[in-house]
């Protein structure tokens, strides 16, 4: 499973480690992953990242595999093509029954085709349950960089933000149902918490990108690019006390940052302003 | 997975790898263990490690082609140093301790959960003159498929 493949990379939804579905789908390229630890393309942003890092990787990556096209990875960095390895959804006419049947790959691969709208992202907040979560966040990173690098508003995130500062402490409850294998190395329920573990600190990376992209024009929402550091030191790899430091820390911060009243009147004035709040 | 806790002694270390074979570690190259778990500075990058797995079927997942076997005697034998999951597992914690050490605790905890995840250790080359570190790799590991 390398770090360097399509599923550690922000623009597939659908994968992240152990967690997800066994096909992934890269809204980049509109194609489906058959084979998303073993592929990868210029155009990596990596997951388990956070943002200055994954941008500093991004770059050794780009010079190295192609960004037009989706390839196989080869161990020693090298790479071939993958034309059996991913694949135009629209080719794939039998994966459409299983798409109609999984609503949260069905908001991924619509988010793609819709050219990447909030409105379809936002979509995947009335689903429930981790992949969902998933889906968001990994998308909802990609989403706020491509407005960081038009140099779009911050607020583009906002409502993305308060959805995930407002569940910061809530255990994901990863069910064996969401891996997308259970052959592991380790114990399976410990497979589990560290799946969890991964979701929960993406939601805290992805509020980081947010407040990354605030920096300049709203200091106390900046400061929340702080957390994924803060959480790590408090818990180190530990479910239960990330879950513990995310309520009696993640979350009072959160708060401090953006009080519901501010959050209203940014919300209100988005409503209003078109583009978006400068 | 097996029930049994894993032994140095006796028990293997695997590693999946291109159908070349295992490519070869830079013993003079940047030391940091989080650098080369995480995989930064770019694909093919020199790095001291090589990295191996308790379990033959995450060696295969990471390989595209074949699957190598060594055990931490042999490989010490071969003139590396190995850095057991357990070493690895201690130094990754808060911002890191000896060659674990790292600015980011952030990165060190995502280090440490891909070290359990895969049931990682470590061989170090440094220990071995350059010369000598194909001729060492070639001795510690034989092939699996």
């Amino acid at each position: 499973m390398s770090l360097k493949s399509c599923q550690n990379c922000v623009f597939n939804g659908l994968q992240y480690g152990t967690l997800g579905s066994a096909t992934g789908y890269c809204v980049a390229h509109q194609r489906l992953l058959r084979a998303g630890d073993q592929t990868t393309c210029g155009r990596l942003l990596r997951k388990d990242l956070q943002s200055p890092s994954a941008e500093a990787e991004a770059a050794h990556h780009a010079r190295r595999f192609p960004l037009d096209t989706i390839v196989r990875l080869q161990r020693a960095g090298g790479w071939e093509p993958a034309s059996d390895h991913a694949a135009p959804t629209a080719a794939d006419a039998h994966l459409r029954p299983s798409r109609a049947a999984d609503p949260v790959r069905e908001r991924v691969t619509e988010y793609g085709e819709l050219d990447t709208t909030i409105e379809s992202l936002a979509r995947l907040k009335d689903l429930p349950g981790p992949r969902a979560e998933l889906a968001r966040h990994a998308l909802g990173r990609s989403y706020v960089r491509r407005c960081r690098l038009r140099q779009g508003a911050w607020t583009s995130g906002l409502h993305l933000l308060w959805w995930a500062g407002s569940a910061v402490e809530a255990d994901p409850e990863v069910g064996l149902d969401d891996l997308r294998s259970q052959e592991t190395a380790i114990p399976l329920e410990r497979q589990v918490e560290l799946a969890s573990w991964s979701l929960v600190m993406l939601r805290l990376t992805f509020i980081a990108d947010v407040a990354h992209n605030a920096a300049g024009a709203e200091p106390a929402v900046a400061a929340l690019q702080a957390l994924p550091e803060a959480a790590a030191l408090a818990a180190g790899t530990n479910l239960r006390k990330l879950l513990r430091w995310a309520k009696s820390e993640g979350r009072p911060a959160f708060e401090r940052a953006l009080p519901r009243a501010r959050y209203t009147a940014l919300a209100q004035a988005l409503h209003q302003a078109s583009p978006p709040l400068a | 997975m097996g029930a049994k806790p894993w032994r140095a002694t006796s028990d293997p270390l695997f590693r999946g790898c291109d159908d070349g074979g295992p490519g070869l570690p830079v013993p003079q190259a940047d030391r940091s263990v989080v650098r080369h778990i995480l995989y930064l500075e770019g694909p093919g990058r020199p790095t001291p490690y090589v990295s191996v797995t308790e379990d033959r079927e995450t060696a295969a997942r990471f390989g595209h082609g074949s699957t190598w076997v060594t055990s931490a005697p042999t490989a010490v034998g071969e003139g590396f140093r190995h850095l057991s999951r357990k070493e690895l597992m201690d130094w990754l914690k808060g911002t890191g301790k000896g060659p674990a050490a790292w600015p980011s605790a952030y990165e060190v905890a995502q280090a440490r959960r891909y070290v359990e995840e895969h049931t990682e250790h470590l061989l170090d080359s440094e220990p071995i003159e350059a010369q000598r570190v194909e001729a060492s790799m070639t001795a510690a590991f034989r092939r699996l498929r």
